[in-house]
């Protein structure tokens, strides 16, 4: 229940944080409310069109209040199954409609209400709610926020295609890191992966009822200290930490110990494609060379039987195994 | 793109038909608009994919055996929608008269004209998106998953590997990713492209013949309310997408997935067909949510609104006397 609240308060907080169309919304919704207000006092007709508005104001409003007051926004929630978060409420509210009604009718009873009405008005009326408008949004959010991997996916994917039609591999079963694991299947759904990208993603477990074994997840922390060390991410560390045998520090030493495990667990689950970054050389130790890495995968894999065949593409290391 | 355009004519004709038939039962309620065909269309399409859908899963049929049943369904529905609609043509236009002749002030003309300028450059900027990768979903990996294994929700479409311990029922039901499979088999389509590309720029103007339609209806007919209504709902969706669960996200990022149908289409229409009192299209929005959204045992947004909306309407007679009450007291 506690956290229920919580995220409840939480998603709150992030609904008028990002982007002020709630508050556009809660003023459009004023001055629907307003109007009919003044309609009752003037004692109106009450024509369809009036009817419509004021029920659709009654709606907005009420379920405004059902989705900002806690309590009321879990039951919400629930409703809509807990595999939502709190934000998705959003989906009850009409938003757009509101906000576009409220405008409109905000703007033409501002027109009207000028004594003379001439165009440059209208105009300079349309900027000033334009503006408001525009500093209330944002226009077009990065979305995808792929940095690019997407391509270099799509390249690499084209090159195993090419491979693959040439004879190299029979159907290709990927292990690579996970920057290009996310966007393989997406582009070749032949492919098949040794995990995908709910091993990062939680939320996409809620997918299916399938998890990983605990070998498969050491595989994919494996491979991602294994591409992050080429890329030099931790040469710091390498430079600082001492351990293993002379030259060797104690992350190469824990690399070499977990690297046999999983690669045999790679080749027992059918990954007959292992990708790495090309990674860069690095300098003050031997034994942390990036060569020596891939010797040390190949030596791993021919000693459980494997041929192993190296390539190198846009980048990356590629070694079919058969 | 000559069979995608086919595809969408096959949706208005069956939501023309559809609404003809209800329509019908009314007499005197003259013939269904043409924005509001697009729209039922959608649904009904939803309606009868599902019903493949659930065929395919529960028999265990393959996406090839399923899409011939699926076909068939679908051109034999949109032939007799329009049996139907030219059989009753003469009685759906008797005593209407003669249609209105639209003319556009200058204004309206200028405010129109920035509504489909924007509106295409929308359509520009889905494309070009369409290179970029993106997650928070599945939709493009299930469609794959499904074209290349043949095989409905067998395979785990994040892996490509057969399902261990198998997929929630709920889940199971929603047929989205068939319909976009049956799609890009009969059309010979990327994945990547229907699901991207094309599929986002039909839920974005089956969203504007939704909003259309609302805004037809509260305005009453006042065109330059109507068009600066729908230059503000075409701003929106390209200012206000600062959250995944903002309409506008929806529209411009991912207009594929079963949220955004609901957040374009669906609720606008439900609100649509509720302040017309038309419950038999509120309903059937409802079904249609069930069918492509992971909803509470398939009580969704649309449902919610649709008894909120009743609620209030049943309710009129107390307002009615607080007002009265006003006016007395002012």
């Amino acid at each position: 229940m506690a956290e229920l609240l919580k995220e409840a308060a939480e998603g709150w907080r992030e609904l008028i944080s990002d982007g002020k169309y709630m508050v556009f919304y809660m003023a459009a919704l004023m001055y629907l409310w307003y109007r009919r207000l003044q309609l009752v006092k003037k004692r109106g007709e009450h024509d369809s069109r009036a009817e419509m508005s004021w029920q659709l104001a009654v709606y907005a409003a009420f379920i405004l209040a059902v989705a900002a007051i806690p309590p009321a926004g879990m039951a919400l929630r629930i409703y809509q199954t807990r595999f939502y978060d709190y934000t998705w409420v959003l989906a009850y509210i009409p938003m757009t409609l509101i906000i576009a009604f409220g405008t409109v009718e905000a703007y033409m009873d501002c027109y009207k209400s000028f004594s003379d009405r001439r165009p440059w008005k209208a105009a300079g009326l349309a900027a000033v709610f334009l503006a408001v408008f525009l500093l209330c949004g944002n226009l077009q959010t990065e979305a995808t926020g792929d940095d690019g991997a997407y391509e270099r996916t799509s390249h690499l994917l084209k090159f195993l295609e090419e491979r693959q039609k040439s004879g190299n591999a029979d159907g290709i079963c990927l292990w690579a890191p996970a920057d290009l694991m996310t966007y393989a299947r997406m582009q070749n759904g032949e492919i098949t992966l040794l995990y995908g990208r709910n091993m990062w993603d939680e939320a996409l477990n809620a997918y299916s009822y399938d998890s990983y074994s605990p070998e498969i997840e050491a595989s994919y922390r494996w491979m991602e200290d294994c591409s992050d060390y080429l890329l030099g991410a931790a040469l710091q560390d390498i430079q600082e930490t001492e351990g293993g045998t002379a030259g060797e520090t104690a992350e190469e030493t824990t690399f070499r110990e977990t690297a046999d495990q999983c690669i045999k667990t790679a080749l027992s689950s059918g990954v007959n494609c292992m990708i790495l970054p090309e990674g860069t050389e690095r300098e003050g130790t031997e034994a942390g060379g990036t060569e020596a890495v891939f010797q040390y995968v190949t030596a791993v894999m021919e000693k459980a039987g494997c041929d192993v065949i190296k390539e190198q593409a846009y980048g990356y290391n590629i070694f079919w195994i058969h | 793109m000559a069979i995608w355009m086919l595809v969408a004519a096959s949706s208005f004709l069956l939501g023309k038909g559809l609404l003809a038939v209800m329509y019908d039962r009314k007499k005197g309620s003259g013939s269904p608009g043409q924005p509001e065909a697009f729209p039922a269309g959608i649904c009904m399409l939803i309606g009868l994919t599902e019903t493949v859908h659930l065929a395919a899963v529960f028999l265990g049929w393959g996406l090839k055996e399923a899409l011939p049943f699926w076909a068939a369904l679908v051109l034999i529905l949109c032939a007799a929608a329009l049996f139907y609609l030219l059989a009753r043509r003469r009685a759906f236009h008797k005593g209407v008269g003669k249609p209105e002749k639209r003319t556009f002030t200058a204004v309206q003309q200028i405010l129109l004209a920035c509504f489909v300028l924007s509106a295409l450059l929308q359509v520009i900027f889905i494309w070009t998106r369409m290179s970029e990768g993106r997650t928070g979903d599945i939709v493009l990996e299930t469609v794959r998953s499904f074209l290349v294994s043949d095989r409905i929700y067998q395979a785990d479409p994040l892996t490509g590997l057969p399902y261990t311990e198998g997929m929630p029922a709920r889940l199971k039901i929603l047929c989205l990713p068939t319909l976009y499979a049956f799609l890009c088999e009969l059309t010979g389509t990327d994945p990547s492209i229907a699901v991207w590309g094309l599929i986002p720029v039909m839920v974005l103007s089956a969203s504007y013949c939704a909003y259309y339609l609302l805004g037809r209806q509260l305005f009453s007919g006042d065109r330059t309310r109507l068009c600066l209504f729908l230059l503000i709902v075409n701003l929106i969706f390209w200012f206000g997408d600062s959250m995944e669960e903002m309409d506008a996200f929806q529209m411009m990022h991912v207009g594929y997935r079963g949220t955004a149908v609901r957040a374009g289409i669906l609720i606008p229409y439900t609100i649509w067909a509720c302040l017309q009192r038309k419950w038999g299209q509120a309903f059937l929005c409802i079904l249609a949510e069930a069918c492509i959204v992971w909803t509470f045992y398939g009580m969704g947004a649309c449902l919610l609104i649709t008894v909120c909306m009743a609620l209030i309407y049943l309710c009129r007679p107390f307002g009615k006397r607080w007002e009265e009450r006003s006016w007395r007291n002012s």
